[in-house]
């Protein structure tokens, strides 16, 4: 085939242009940049949008999951130190039925320490946490319990929905107790304003039979839910180990389909900068040669 | 009669003359050694003792000119398509961490973060800076892809004078052509020009051209012939009855619509495919989006206890989406429809947030399927993704298709320095040779005429 100069220069400019675009593309990799617009390789941009969005997605479960974490141990508190104080008053109950402590002042004390407890029991039923109302349902920015002064028995003003929580995409659990759930424990309130007074009168009959099983079974109720809280927080730790592990995995993915693997990206690079250089030198040694440069006379 | 002196000076004369001319036109080809469009001559040397001196031959092949120009065509066509496209590309951003992907996601997520903590500020000031946010992102897009279609026509119009330009050229040389050549003339720069001409005509439209016995040149653009003898055809640019958008047609009686290929074509489908769709999209998705809030917002319970107004305004115009400006952040209806206004209540914002994962929208890949805001965003960049590669690697075969053809045209009428120099040294010796002829014959008739009788 004829060939001629124009040719050679042609090939040569066409040659070098693309190794240059290969050696810009190398580099692109190397800083991590391979996938900057969605024709660079369109189903790997797709793949990395779905990624990404699961990737956010458990990040937010996770950022839940600490929220109702953080509720769930805060009701578990108050509910424990309730359940203590119910310990405390049968402590005092069971002492009312020894022969011993039979005379007045005993009795008003014995009566006095109950008095106390209900006091600490109805605290604990309006307790809050991030100046929210725990046991108050969605109606968190009002006191849930109060206590009627004559009769002593407590109404609950609170509603009984359930705060819920995605703690996994596509799960949900209840954070908290309402209050409604809590009878057990404002009933006691009263049961044991009628425990002291029986006391106070000398009713021991009453207070041991009636006061004592009514203690009991309040501990034994409240026992349950608590140990149904602790279930529930067991649950979402489990779920935030799972996140943990999917988030790994997902940026794994993730760095291997934006081209972060570094090793491989230098050493295209350095190839095409190699071939680049050889390309240029055989340029600059091959071209000026005519036939001009030998007949001149 | 017996061929002696006479006869004998005047081819020589001839010959010496051939050689200068021949000089002239290896000087001339030299001259043009780096013009890509000069054809090379050469000498046509006569046999024989005719009146007729030597004529130039024109070194051009029409077949490889045709391959060419097939080949510069559909390079013009997809290097106007993948500029476009990438400029397309550039207005939705980093396909994985940029643009209305991350609006809509920071959308719903501060939708979730109210519906956890519907009594916090913050979470509802959020709300309302992400949905600006949200709205002014899906104005912005379709803005720009808008004004990529306005510098698209700009350069379809600027691309239709160009053609314009070329076609009344090629008319008039193709004129001035057939009187040269009929007055048996030199007609071979008139004719590089027209191939000039013609190659960019077929890069911006696809044209053929056909030669003509009477030396002119009968250029069809797809089925349409735009130059054929006293016909000359141009192009203008017409609002489409349907789209209002400009479209190129041919002048004349029944215009019919341009149906070539080029860089014309390739501006055409740029803006009626991709940008149309994109376009179309962007706007499907922000309304059906806005839409679907506003219609959980108004069934949800404000703070106060009251239902919740509107919260984006949704115009007509496409795109034209904004939040309501009359909705402020402590307005914002976070609670179920059947709640009175407790401050836990945060199930419609749950609701709302939860539309991330709704299929409320219409796959435009698949028929009968819907999709979520999310997928639906992720097929649209997905779908660009390809057309935008398809054109980019059409563009780089296209590319080496014109490299080759090129080269081979270069190699059929490209100067070559080394011939051309050889050339040279062959004239100066039939130039010498042809003079020490002469010499002899004058000095042969010098015997005869003055040494004789």
């Amino acid at each position: 085939m004829r060939v001629t100069t124009s040719m050679l220069v042609a090939r040569a400019l066409y040659d070098l242009d693309g190794l240059r675009e290969q050696y810009a593309k190398a580099q692109d990799a190397v800083n991590g940049r391979a996938l900057t617009r969605p024709s660079d390789d369109p189903q790997k941009v797709v793949e990395a949008m779905d990624l990404s969005g699961a990737k956010e997605r458990l990040e937010a479960a996770k950022r839940s999951g600490d929220d109702a974490r953080a509720w769930l141990a805060a009701s578990e508190d108050n509910l424990s130190s309730i359940i203590s104080h119910l310990q405390d008053a049968n402590q005092i109950v069971v002492q009312a039925g020894s022969p011993g402590l039979l005379d007045q002042d005993a009795r008003e004390a014995m009566a006095q320490a109950l008095d106390g407890l209900r006091q600490d029991i109805m605290r604990e039923l309006n307790a809050t946490y991030n100046s929210q109302y725990l046991f108050a349902g969605w109606q968190t920015d009002l006191p849930p319990f109060t206590e009627d002064p004559v009769t002593h028995v407590l109404t609950y003003t609170g509603t009984s929905n359930q705060i819920q929580r995605d703690i996994a995409p596509g799960l949900t659990i209840a954070i908290n107790v309402p209050g409604d759930q809590l009878i057990a424990a404002s009933d006691m309130v009263k049961a044991l304003y009628d425990t002291a007074t029986a006391l106070r009168s000398g009713n021991t009959g009453y207070v041991i039979s009636t006061g004592l099983q009514q203690i009991q079974n309040a501990i034994n109720s409240l026992s349950d839910i608590r140990s149904s809280l602790g279930v529930r927080q067991k649950q979402v730790e489990d779920y935030q180990n799972l996140a943990d592990a999917g988030i790994n995995n997902i940026e794994e993915r993730l760095a291997n389909l934006t081209g972060a693997d570094l090793e491989t990206a230098v050493l295209k690079m350095t190839e095409a900068q190699n071939a680049y250089q050889a390309a240029l030198a055989s340029f600059a040694k091959s071209l000026p040669m005519s036939l001009l440069d030998y007949m001149m006379r | 009669m017996i061929t002696g002196l006479n006869t004998g000076f005047y081819s020589a004369l001839r010959a010496m003359q051939t050689a200068q001319f021949a000089l002239s036109v290896t000087s001339s080809n030299i001259a043009h050694a780096n013009d890509p469009n000069y054809t090379r001559r050469q000498v046509n040397q006569v046999t024989g003792n005719g009146v007729d001196g030597p004529t130039l031959i024109r070194l051009r092949n029409v077949f490889i000119d045709d391959q060419y120009r097939n080949a510069y065509g559909q390079l013009g066509e997809a290097e106007v398509r993948q500029d476009a496209l990438s400029l397309v590309e550039d207005v939705f951003g980093d396909p994985v961490n940029g643009g209305l992907r991350t609006a809509l996601d920071n959308f719903f997520t501060a939708w979730k973060n109210l519906a956890e903590n519907p009594t916090d500020d913050v979470a509802r000031i959020q709300v309302m800076s992400t949905a600006y946010t949200f709205a002014a992102t899906v104005k912005s897009d379709y803005n720009q892809l808008q004004a990529i279609e306005d510098s698209l026509n700009e350069k379809l119009s600027t691309t239709v004078d160009q053609v314009n330009t070329d076609l009344q050229q090629i008319y008039d040389l193709n004129i001035r052509i057939s009187a040269l050549e009929r007055n048996s003339l030199d007609s071979s720069d008139l004719r590089d020009q027209r191939d000039q001409v013609l190659d960019d005509l077929a890069k911006l439209t696809g044209a053929i051209a056909q030669e003509k016995p009477d030396g002119t040149v009968r250029v069809s653009v797809g089925p349409t012939p735009v130059i054929d003898g006293p016909t000359l055809v141009k192009l203008q640019l017409v609002a489409d009855p349907v789209t209002g958008k400009p479209t190129p047609t041919w002048m004349g009686y029944n215009t019919p619509v341009y149906d070539g290929r080029g860089a014309v074509y390739g501006l055409m489908t740029v803006r009626d495919n991709e940008i149309a769709t994109l376009k179309q999209q962007v706007d499907t998705l922000g309304k059906t989006v806005a839409q679907e809030v506003n219609n959980l917002h108004q069934a949800g319970r404000r703070p106060d206890g009251q239902l919740g107004g509107t919260f984006f305004l949704i115009g007509t115009a496409p795109a034209d989406i904004i939040v309501d400006p009359n909705m402020q952040a402590g307005l914002i209806a976070a609670g179920s429809p059947t709640g009175s206004g407790q401050p836990s209540d945060g199930v419609q914002a749950k609701a709302i947030a939860d539309l991330v994962d709704s299929p409320i929208l219409t796959s435009p890949l698949i028929p009968n399927q819907q999709q979520t805001p999310q997928a639906y965003y992720r097929d649209m960049v997905g779908w660009l993704g390809t057309q935008a590669q398809e054109a980019r690697q059409l563009q780089e075969i296209s590319k080496t298709h014109v490299q080759v053809t090129q080269a081979q045209r270069q190699s059929e009428f490209g100067v070559s320095l080394d011939e051309e120099t050889a050339n040279l040294a062959i004239q100066q010796r039939a130039f010498e040779a042809a003079s020490r002829v002469i010499a002899v014959m004058d000095q042969m008739m010098d015997t005869l005429i003055n040494r004789t009788g």
